[in-house]
């Protein structure tokens, strides 16, 4: 409630400056059924004009708009994650298990028929593996997207489809889920690929590459996208211009083409082979500024109800209350170009997974968390009729961009036009850095003639960068200022075609020294709070890493494997009793339980390591233990699950 | 504050007869999950059997409860299955459906949690509840000595913006099974879990239905959690074949929702088997109506567990062989062990 009211005051104060977000677009919140969790995995309309949206606990439905009345269409749906209408009575949904044509045959507005239109894949039961989609075709073909399996996770005892993964047998996997890669797997067909689903379940994989492909959808013309989350091989997050048999850079999938040798690991690969391969990404989302988790793309079809956007691609994302723009650009025959931020707050929930045209030009959204950072409901975003200043088109020239937008400028000048760039590395860690980071200086600057567009020259103008521009105290001839005030352009190639990128990737790691046990060496505790670090404790298997920020000391622990690690203090105390241990650490998800020893005695079992969000928000989980007097062993072991990254031990006297 | 505190404690210990009436609910529950009773507090207790299947209300001795239900297993009926033995503290005789009896007694003296059970054969491991004598009540939510069901119920009020409901089937991940699992609760307190990846029945149990939160409360890292006793689990291949076990290739398509009960679709080359699971009515267990309308070819069915009953075809070394007329519609039922 408080946070309802912060967001009404701030709204209030944008408004007395006249650029709020508000003045063009009207956020409206839909009530829901009570005691539905309205996370929502799709959301479609029906010819007839109703609303139909999927939920996290399986329920499908339909919303009347003129009747506000809300009616169970379908439930017991498995994570359903994408919905489309094929008629009033007939909806087609992506659950975990399979696509499913939803059917109402006698007419009473709930699905009756639930056939399975195809589940032609296989899943091992581990958490990440979501199916998203569907997208249609003209054809009307079904386009699903698969996710890979979780490093953080294992698969389950049985599983659906075939296992294989990089010549390790099921039983070495079962020891140690990590062995193989560490990375987000595809340990069954076709984890990693977008699938095409022909009207009669015939399905075929039609695309690879690919980590968690979100936002699976057809534009205007008939070009199908995928967005990707940032991870393993993805540097940052990205949207793809998804193409036929084409490889879209994440290798684990790879272990399901007829050309890839069985047990060969792509972590075993260099980077610049697969980077030969694959379809770079059209559009990169700055991790942390533009898009931490983007969802999905919609094409703008509202034929300008929704504002002077139509046919631009939107793009949701998952942490912000944002809805971004995409600026598709055609360059030597191939898709690239640039998003920027365009509905930011103004109401607007966290958790932006599913967006929806409706027949009236207004924009329906749908929230989910998942746990994860991101938020829930159903919100309608009409357009008031006013148009925002704002970039409408931003094209590569030979000598730099072209920038359109939506109104006549008062002025522009290069100080008006702060560009930088940057490259994201493509190797197997887990995102990169923002690498190569330079200002580039505009040489030439020129208004055209209506005041509309501006052509830039730049110093610089090289493939594989993402280049930044940031607009200050650009205002229109009607005094409003620019809503949103920067906009990245990924340039894979320049208009001649020229592509090379050499710098994107970097050769073969370095093999991972055999584990060895470290011997902890014995510290003293000598005041009635103190810290012990976990890098200068002793260790088996587990590794010092550093490249997570926000610890102490001068690294942490990374736990390796599921089983047989440790970590461990030796710690002198002058008296016997009760000790608080408090140990500090980092989990980007799930929990990952971790065995407490002291003195050889298993304390506690289990010690519950929650998820603390993100690798870098470190958080404590305290708990109790008697010690002796004289030297203890206070260790932490791996007995099934490869526990979180430990920062350090704090240990208080009781 | 305090004063009416001070107040209402006089008025309760000057103890009034507590009276209380105790029903049941489908899916062998009792209605009141538990009651309080100051020490030596006559009591009048209804219970009042509103099932469609016979139970009774017995009180026992603390800590007593599952020793009882082990010695009722093995009772005759004309026992009213209570044991002789001095932790039955008060008892009602097995009441059929719509039946009620009245226990009156004077709450012991001793504080205590004291169990109450349906001691019919396969009921008291799930119908329970607890009268709390002297001692404070925790919140039903943590309460360790009501039934598993009316501890996630008070956990998870609100699964859905629509009533808890018979037959129910979710599509979530179940323990014991490929992930494609689907779960359904039927009428009576029968639950089964059908794999929609291997296509057949994996195993069933009575009581509750499940408790998904381990899977909803996140992302999906997670198994469903049975509430109740398993009473009969299947093989792990699929148990029909034309000559030799495993020679079908099932392939899932779908299911129909008839009068609420999923009828599966699957198919074997292009023979299309379908399958709808309804309960027992005495709840004690499961009947399987198979259809294969265009099979021409005899059927071989492996049974799996000794409570089967295959309403067709002959059964030799524990498989059943049914004529390719016999096998175009016929039923497989499988009781609880206790339940015939």
């Amino acid at each position: 409630m408080k946070r309802a009211i912060f967001i009404l005051t701030l709204l209030a104060n944008l408004s007395v400056h006249g650029a709020g977000i508000n003045d063009y677009y009207k956020v409206e919140n839909i009530p829901a059924p009570k005691g539905l969790d309205v996370q929502i995995g799709g959301l479609t309309f029906l010819p007839d004009g109703r609303l139909a949206a999927c939920f996290h606990r399986g329920e499908v439905y339909t919303y009347n708009p003129k009747t506000k009345i809300w009616k169970l269409f379908a439930d017991g749906l498995h994570e359903p994650l994408g919905i489309i209408a094929e008629d009033n009575h007939t909806l087609v949904v992506m659950q975990r298990p399979e696509l499913t044509r939803l059917r109402d045959t006698d007419g009473d507005g709930e699905a009756d028929h639930y056939q399975t239109i195809s589940d032609q894949f296989g899943m091992t039961g581990n958490y990440h593996e979501f199916a998203f989609g569907p997208a249609r075709d003209k054809d009307g073909n079904y386009y699903v997207g698969l996710n890979l399996a979780s490093s953080g996770a294992s698969i389950r005892p049985e599983i659906r489809g075939e296992f294989r993964h990089y010549g390790i047998t099921r039983e070495q996997f079962y020891k140690n889920h990590r062995a193989g890669s560490g990375r987000m797997y595809s340990a069954t067909p076709y984890r990693g690929w977008i699938m095409k689903i022909a009207p009669d379940g015939k399905t075929i994989p039609f695309a690879s590459g690919f980590r968690s492909p979100n936002g699976v959808n057809f534009d205007a013309q008939g070009r199908l996208w995928a967005t990707d989350n940032q991870g393993d091989w993805l540097g940052t997050s990205k949207l793809f211009h998804v193409k036929e048999n084409n490889f879209h850079g994440h290798p684990a999938s790879l272990a399901w083409t007829d050309s890839w040798e069985k047990g060969r690991n792509p972590l075993k690969v260099s980077p610049s082979e697969f980077d030969a391969k694959r379809t770079r990404a059209s559009v990169l989302f700055p991790q942390g500024s533009m898009a931490n988790s983007p969802t999905q793309m919609l094409t703008d079809t509202s034929g300008g109800k929704f504002g002077p956007f139509a046919g631009q691609l939107l793009v949701g994302e998952m942490n912000k209350p944002r809805i971004m723009r995409v600026l598709v650009d055609e360059v030597a025959g191939e898709t690239q170009g640039a998003c920027l931020p365009f509905i930011d707050n103004g109401g607007l929930h966290r958790g932006m997974h599913r967006f929806v045209f409706a027949p009236d030009g207004s924009l329906w959204v749908g929230q989910t968390h998942l746990s994860w950072a991101g938020g829930s409901g159903l919100q309608r975003i009409t357009w008031t009729g006013k148009t925002p200043m704002s970039v409408s088109a931003m094209k590569l020239t030979q000598t730099g961009f072209k920038l359109s937008f939506t109104k006549p400028l008062a002025r522009a000048a290069v100080e008006n036009f702060v560009f930088q760039r940057y490259y994201y590395k493509y190797h197997q860690s887990y995102g990169s850095p923002q690498l190569g980071k330079e200002p580039i200086k505009v040489t030439n600057l020129k208004l055209a003639s209506d005041g509309k567009s501006v052509s830039i020259n730049l110093e610089k103008l090289n493939p594989g960068y993402v280049y930044q521009l940031n607009l200050k105290n650009i205002t229109a001839m009607d005094k409003n200022p620019v809503l949103n005030t920067f906009i990245c352009y990924t340039l894979n190639r320049l208009t001649n075609g020229d592509n090379k990128a050499p710098h994107l990737t970097v050769g073969i790691p370095k093999a991972k020294p055999v584990s060895k046990i470290i011997v902890a060496q014995p510290n003293a505790l000598t005041q009635s709070k103190q810290i012990f670090e976990a890098e200068t404790a002793g260790r088996n298997g587990a590794r010092v890493a550093k490249n997570n920020g926000g610890y102490t000391g001068k690294g942490y622990i990374d736990f390796q494997a599921s089983s047989g690690e440790h970590l461990n203090w030796l710690i002198q105390t002058k008296s016997a009793g009760g000790h608080t241990l408090i140990f500090r650490y980092a989990l980007i998800d799930g929990s990952r339980p971790l065995q407490l020893k002291v003195n050889g005695k298993v304390i506690i079992k289990t010690l519950p390591f929650a998820s603390t969000g993100s690798w870098t928000n470190w958080k404590t989980l305290t708990t109790t233990a008697s010690l002796k007097a004289g030297v203890n062993d206070i260790r932490l072991e791996s007995t099934g699950s490869s526990g979180p990254n430990i920062d350090n031990l704090t240990l208080e006297r009781n | 504050m305090r004063f009416f505190i001070l107040l209402f404690a006089a008025i309760t210990l000057s103890a009034a007869p507590l009276k209380i009436t105790i029903g049941t609910l489908p899916g062998l529950q009792y209605d009141k999950p538990r009651f309080e009773a100051q020490p030596g507090q006559e009591v009048v207790l209804t219970f009042k059997n509103s099932d469609e299947m016979a139970h009774n209300l017995a009180i026992i001795a603390p800590g007593k409860r599952l020793e009882i239900v082990q010695d009722a297993i093995t009772l005759p009926p004309d026992s009213n299955y209570i044991p002789k033995n001095n932790a039955v503290l008060w008892h009602t005789p097995v009441l059929k459906p719509d039946e009620s009896a009245e226990l009156k007694f004077e709450a012991p003296k001793a504080k205590g949690i004291y169990p109450y059970v349906c001691t019919f054969p396969g009921h008291g491991l799930i119908m329970y509840g607890a009268m709390y004598v002297g001692i404070k009540m925790p919140k039903l939510a943590q309460d360790q000595n009501v039934s598993p069901m009316a501890r996630a119920q008070s956990a998870n009020k609100n699964l859905h913006a629509w009533p808890h409901r018979r037959p129910l089937l979710y599509r979530i991940f179940m323990p014991d099974a490929s992930p494609a699992a689907i779960a359904v609760a039927l009428p009576h307190g029968v639950s089964y879990c059908w794999d929609a990846g291997t296509c057949h029945l994996r195993y069933a149990w009575i009581g509750g239905f499940v408790d998904p939160m381990p899977v909803w409360k996140a992302n999906g890292n997670g198994l469903a959690k049975i509430i109740g006793t398993r009473f009969w689990t299947g093989s792990k291949d699929f148990p029909f074949h034309k000559k030799a076990p495993s020679d079908f290739k099932p392939q899932f398509q779908g299911y129909r929702k008839i009068d609420g009960h999923p009828e599966f679709h699957y198919t074997i080359g292009d023979i299309d088997i379908y399958e709808r699971i309804t309960a027992l009515p005495s709840g004690m267990g499961l009947t399987r109506h198979f259809r294969i309308p265009d099979i021409n070819y005899p059927l071989r069915i492996t049974i799996a567990s000794k409570n089967t009953k295959v309403s067709k075809g002959k059964i030799n070394q524990g498989v059943a062989t049914l004529t390719s007329e016999e096998a175009k519609s016929f039923t497989i039922t499988h009781h609880h062990a206790h339940g015939k």
